[in-house]
């Protein structure tokens, strides 16, 4: 099989799992604000029959969630300003963040079980991509309240009362943050993020951690890093391997780098998420056949992130081989690391990662350790 | 080199370069609501895509314009191609993002949900109609919901499997067209 053809292969698997970003949790863009306020002009008017929580409008309802965000956002340098009262027209690109009902997003019909839609402007160039425009416009064909609890209905049937404004505003403003949303990212998290309405009416930790990890803000419990800085550090990690401890190219494998980096990482977080090693196995395994992102084992407690002993992390990367040889029918390559040490290092490398080190922080702390440094301290606290 | 196993690699490889931007919060559909809703359901590839920019009557905006290759109609028309409309996209250094719009990448296949109705996005349920297909080691041919998440039988469309004791093999795309054409009769 020849190169291409190999790496062709490697990057449909990838592909196959997710269009993600991150595997354990919150999803981010790859854009954001610029440090200062991100102004929001509330266009949203009168609520004429009253509205459930005492709200005195709607832009009352909408800005309870402009201050929820500004609640958590202080480290991030980034805050929400709510500008009520503005009547320029809401328009596109115009640099204005315009938060307002309609029947259409600038001249495009919604689909009709959209609730609301963020429709973000981005400057694409060098590094971080800046986002300099998002409008908000709530579907004015759908039934809205402000309420707390337990959604009380959907859409405008007789016995509705309204879907909730408020918690649909949260939303909106964590995509005008850019936070995507986690359960479109191979996720199963509690987060008011999710792209389904639900119960969840605030911001719930997982969207929390997602705004302060995307700008900047060390958390624990971030999610697994996007699978190119994986794989760029499994790459580094064979350079260390043969340039800092000597090790000759003599460790035959069947996997390829990008298989371990996403594979590996697929398998711990099928792990931190109740399975055991088998289960876990058998689900990436089904995974690479086609069968799409596997439901998880169980739910763990929110602040436990328990990784597995380093014989099941090297048991499955033996089963991985196996895989790939048998049924991918890959051919043998040569890797500077053995075995032993993949399943060592990557997982060390991941656990800096979900303890709030970026991928260089995590890398270099990686190295420390194969050097002889001992085991460094976790980037957050 | 073959020239297909190149599609594939570019293909993919700018599959890998977007994150999935779906971001609107929706009320999901049932698998019945999604038949019913749909003027047409194909399996498709999609071959072309291109992004512009659009005058409206009061905005400007960037609409990306996708042609599939029809392999299989399952309701509605039959065509060999297919052209859909999608809001946003990039143009020069300049993105727009809409929320609840699908990014559908060249290379990717998948069973479409189509609405006839002029929308942000041209699939019901915005991202709900879209179910990506994954060819297997062996051949076979397997669909998954739209976030690529599996799913066992249609009841689960709109309704997840999010936690299970066992793992969860997903539909065949045989199995999954038979599904649709006995509501489709």
């Amino acid at each position: 099989m020849s190169q291409f053809k190999r790496t062709a292969i490697a990057l449909a698997l990838i592909a196959l799992t997710t269009g993600a970003y991150s595997v354990l949790s919150f999803a981010l863009m790859d854009n954001r604000w610029d440090v200062g306020d991100i102004n929001m002009e509330l266009q949203l008017g009168d609520a004429p029959g009253g509205l459930i929580d005492g709200s005195t409008d709607w832009n009352a309802c909408a800005n309870d969630a402009l201050t929820a965000w500004n609640n958590i956002l202080g480290p991030t340098g980034r805050s929400f300003n709510a500008i009520v009262g503005s009547t320029s027209t809401p328009d596109e690109p115009d640099e204005i963040n315009s938060v307002f009902f309609s029947d259409e997003i600038f001249g495009t019909p919604f689909s009709e079980n959209t609730l609301a839609a963020a429709t973000t402007w981005i400057i694409v160039g060098d590094g971080i991509d800046r986002r300099v425009e998002s409008d908000i416009i709530f579907n004015s064909a759908q039934s809205f309240n402000c309420y707390r609890g337990a959604l009380r209905g959907l859409g405008s049937t007789p016995e509705s009362t309204g879907i909730d404004l408020q918690r649909v505003a949260a939303h909106e403003f964590g995509h005008t943050l850019g936070l995507l949303h986690p359960d479109q990212n191979g996720q199963q998290v509690t987060a008011l993020m999710n792209a389904f309405i639900s119960d969840v009416d605030t911001i719930q930790t997982d969207d929390i951690n997602g705004a302060l990890t995307l700008y900047g803000v060390a958390v624990i419990g971030i999610p697994f890093p996007p699978r190119n800085e994986v794989l760029d550090y499994f790459l580094t990690l064979e350079s260390e391997y043969r340039d800092t401890l000597g090790r000759e190219q003599t460790n035959q494998g069947f996997v390829d780098a990008e298989g371990s980096a996403v594979w590996f990482p697929e398998w711990i977080r099928y792990v931190l998420n109740e399975c055991t090693s088998a289960e876990a196995t058998e689900r990436v395994l089904l995974q690479i056949r086609g069968h799409g992102i596997q439901p998880v084992c169980g739910v763990a407690a929110e602040g436990t992130i328990n990784f597995p002993p380093r014989n099941e992390s090297l048991d499955f990367l033996e089963a991985l081989d196996t895989f790939y040889r048998d049924e991918l029918s890959r051919e043998v390559i040569l890797s500077f690391v053995n075995l032993e040490g993949k399943a060592v290092w990557l997982q060390e490398y991941l656990r800096y990662r979900v303890n709030g080190c970026n991928n260089q922080q995590a890398a270099d702390r990686v190295f420390q350790q194969i050097r002889g440094g001992g085991i460094a301290s976790i980037c957050a606290t | 080199m073959d020239r297909q196993m190149r599609r594939l690699g570019l293909g993919l490889c700018a599959m890998l370069a977007f994150v999935h931007h779906a971001n609107a919060q929706v009320i999901p559909l049932s698998f019945s609501e999604l038949v019913d809703a749909a003027d047409s359901i194909v399996v498709a590839e999609a071959i072309d895509s291109r992004s512009e920019w659009v005058n409206g009557a009061s905005s400007r905006h960037i609409v990306t314009r996708m042609t599939f290759r029809v392999e299989d109609t399952v309701k509605g028309l039959n065509r060999v191609l297919l052209p859909l409309e999608f809001l946003g996209g990039q143009v020069g250094n300049m993105r727009q993002e809409v929320s609840g719009v699908p990014r559908i990448n060249i290379g990717d296949r998948a069973v479409l949900f189509i609405s006839a109705d002029r929308a942000a996005s041209p699939i019901v349920g915005l991202m709900q109609g879209h179910f990506p297909i994954n060819r297997a080691p062996d051949g076979t041919d397997f669909v998954t919901l739209h976030n690529r998440r599996a799913f066992s039988a249609v009841a689960q469309v709109g309704d997840p499997i999010l936690v299970s004791p066992v793992a969860l093999p997903t539909m065949t795309l045989n199995a999954f067209r038979n599904e649709i054409g006995q509501l489709v009769r």
